[in-house]
């Protein structure tokens, strides 16, 4: 099992309620109280964008939640996420870590379905969005091998909750590309601090169950 | 909380309305949903909003009925959790069906229609039902090792280790009705585009959706397998509807049964009826040369002790060869008041021809009827013939106890007809 989280207290810069980083790598906090989403910079918080509390839509996935990934046989902790709304609904991207070696995992759930992802690498030259072609093969820009792309959408931020490892502002653009590759799902959130690929595989709920 | 925060984070589990379009009660159970289609008028609403406005309208359900006894809210417990069904999406799907005959191959222009529940268990996990008249699929969807739509050689596998396969169907579907919650847009019209294949009894499935004419939106990649119906049924088993239609199925069993015993009964009485002569109560033999006169023949009088249905039975007796007689008869109350007739034509030929002797003959024929009042009854013969005639009786014979065929052959026939009827709803 782990040794003790990393811990850090603040002040949300907007309502002044109690805020705690709990990964090192955290540059967006979002407060629990008011809403405001906030960057970390050096040791102090500078608030960035509107307020914005996502809904609770009763999911089963909450921050603080310790989980045992049952094919990776990793435990982590879901320490944030961010929510991504696009033309057809949106979907949540929980963000966890993993207890024993900090790295990151991303959960995708939409609809009840989750996936697991893990960042792959970070994208240098990103093709541009319109040149995707739904239904075709890309390299996507030569960053990465043959991915049958099965979706694109124009999307943007709505809001996040807990703690990111990249810098969020509700309503900026978050345009996505999803694909397949391996029998894995490929995933390509393009927001303007984040261009990294990520390999993901559908996870049943019971796979990572509370620890 | 500060006043400018946009929104609650608090959703109730189920949302309860009335219909914007015709009043009937509305239930969301999906927190997600953003409209709801109105099983009772087809009137589309927004979930979301106070009003509930209607935002289009999928048009009356009747037309679309589901094909079973499956119906919105349903509960079922399949082994990995207990769903509800949450939606129905009705789609009719034009595509080739590849087939192969005597050697020979090819793709037919089809047509089939079925339809798409949608199911959701407590952790909001999806789970799609495909139902058609013939039976259900269970529909997963999958990340294929080797994805493709639809190959130029019209051959697909999405797995490596899987061989390639003919496609088995290719074309379009198109949604013609929908009812219950979603949480994205659904409109009559809307299409998909799809090609599959089949491997151990399962289907394969890459289905797509156009932005344009030349650009493709999404792709989505799909395995269904078969389930059985009687899977269905247990699965839904415990809900209280299901009960309701246990019992009538039940009833509708009982009369099955009923009419099964009714049937086998009617149809012995209908075969006895066509045998059967009860008993004797009078019998005549009159020769033919005294019926043949001008004035015909009166027969001796007999008594008809009660009422009922009797059977009057006419048989020539030794007719000569080559010979034909046509007998008319009354059968006349003591008044002299005709309440029934027979006529028979009564015959005898035979000869020689390349394959030996050969005879044609008729000798028999009589009448079943209902006497209503007792007394004393006697027949009135007449008689003409084409040949001569040298010798011959007709043997008049009455029984009773006998029933009347066609009673017996109707009664069969609506036990049948019950039965039909009845063994397509006994089960559920």
């Amino acid at each position: 099992m782990s040794e003790q989280l990393f811990q850090r207290e603040f002040e949300c810069p907007s309502c002044g309620g109690p805020m705690a980083q709990r990964s090192p790598g955290a540059r967006t906090l979002v407060c629990g109280y008011c809403g405001q989403t906030s960057h970390l910079n050096a040791d102090s918080l500078e608030s960035a964008g509107d307020k914005h509390l996502l809904v609770d839509y009763g999911s089963t996935l909450s921050i603080g939640q310790q989980r045992r990934l049952v094919n990776t046989e990793q435990t982590i902790m879901i320490l944030g996420r961010i929510r991504l709304k696009y033309e057809d609904g949106f979907w949540d991207e929980w963000y966890a870590i993993d207890l024993d070696n900090g790295s990151g995992v991303w959960i995708q759930e939409d609809d009840g379905q989750f996936v697991i992802f893990k960042a792959v690498k970070e994208l240098v030259s990103v093709p541009d969005f319109d040149s995707f072609r739904i239904g075709n093969w890309s390299d996507l820009g030569g960053n990465w091998e043959q991915t049958f792309l099965t979706s694109k959408s124009r999307a943007e931020v709505e809001g996040g909750e807990g703690e990111l490892p990249f810098r969020i502002i509700p309503g900026e653009p978050a345009d996505f590309v999803e694909g397949v590759a391996n029998g894995k799902v490929v995933s390509v959130e393009l927001l303007p601090d984040e261009k990294t690929l990520y390999l993901g595989e559908p996870t049943l709920l019971v796979e990572m169950a509370l620890a | 909380m500060d006043a400018s925060t946009t929104q609650n984070t608090s959703q109730p589990s189920i949302r309860q309305f009335d219909c914007t379009g015709c009043g009937n009660a509305l239930s969301v159970l999906h927190p997600r949903a953003k409209e709801i289609a109105c099983p009772y008028c087809g009137s589309v609403l927004d979930v979301n909003s106070e009003a509930h406005q209607i935002l289009s309208k999928m048009g009356g359900p009747e037309r679309h009925e589901p094909f079973s006894f499956l119906k919105l809210g349903m509960v079922a417990e399949f082994p990995d959790g207990k769903y509800q069904f949450i939606s129905r999406t009705r789609w009719r799907q034009k595509y080739k069906e590849f087939w192969r005959e005597e050697g020979e191959t090819g793709y037919s222009n089809e047509v089939w229609i079925y339809d798409e529940w949608l199911l959701i268990d407590e952790n909001r996990t999806y789970l799609y039902l495909v139902e058609d008249k013939e039976g259900y699929w269970i529909s997963e969807e999958i990340i294929p090792e080797t994805p493709t739509l639809l190959p130029r050689d019209l051959r697909m596998s999405f797995f490596k280790g899987q061989p390639e396969r003919q496609v088995q169907e290719y074309g379009n579907a198109e949604v013609i009705y929908f009812e219950g919650e979603s949480n994205y847009q659904i409109t009559k019209g809307d299409q998909i585009r799809f090609a599959s294949y089949k491997n151990n009894g399962i289907t394969y499935s890459a289905e797509w959706r156009m932005v344009s004419k030349d650009e493709i939106k999404e792709v989505e990649f799909f395995q269904e397998t078969p389930i059985s119906r009687r899977k269905v049924v247990e699965a839904v088993g415990d809900n209280e509807e299901m009960a309701v239609l246990a019992q009538k199925a039940s009833d509708w069993n009982f009369v099955y049964q009923v009419a099964r015993i009714a049937m086998f009964v009617f149809l012995a009485m209908t075969l006895w009826t066509c045998t059967s002569s009860g008993t004797k109560l009078h019998e005549q033999d009159i020769p033919l040369t005294s019926i043949l006169g001008e004035n015909g023949y009166l027969s001796e009088p007999f008594e008809i002790p009660r009422e009922g249905v009797y059977k009057l039975s006419l048989t020539a007796r030794d007719l000569a060869n080559n010979t034909e007689v046509y007998v008319f008869s009354y059968i006349l109350d003591s008044e002299g008041m005709a309440l029934n007739s027979i006529e028979e034509t009564f015959y005898y030929y035979t000869g020689y021809d390349s394959e030996g002797q050969w005879t044609e003959s008729d000798f028999s024929g009589g009448k079943r009827f209902r006497v209503t009042e007792t007394g004393t009854y006697r027949v009135q013969f007449f008689a003409d013939s084409e040949t001569s005639i040298f010798g011959g009786t007709v043997r008049i014979e009455l029984n009773e106890g006998v029933m009347l065929t066609r009673y017996a052959f109707i009664a069969l026939l609506i036990s049948i007809v019950v039965m039909v009827v009845a063994g397509s709803k006994r089960k559920v």
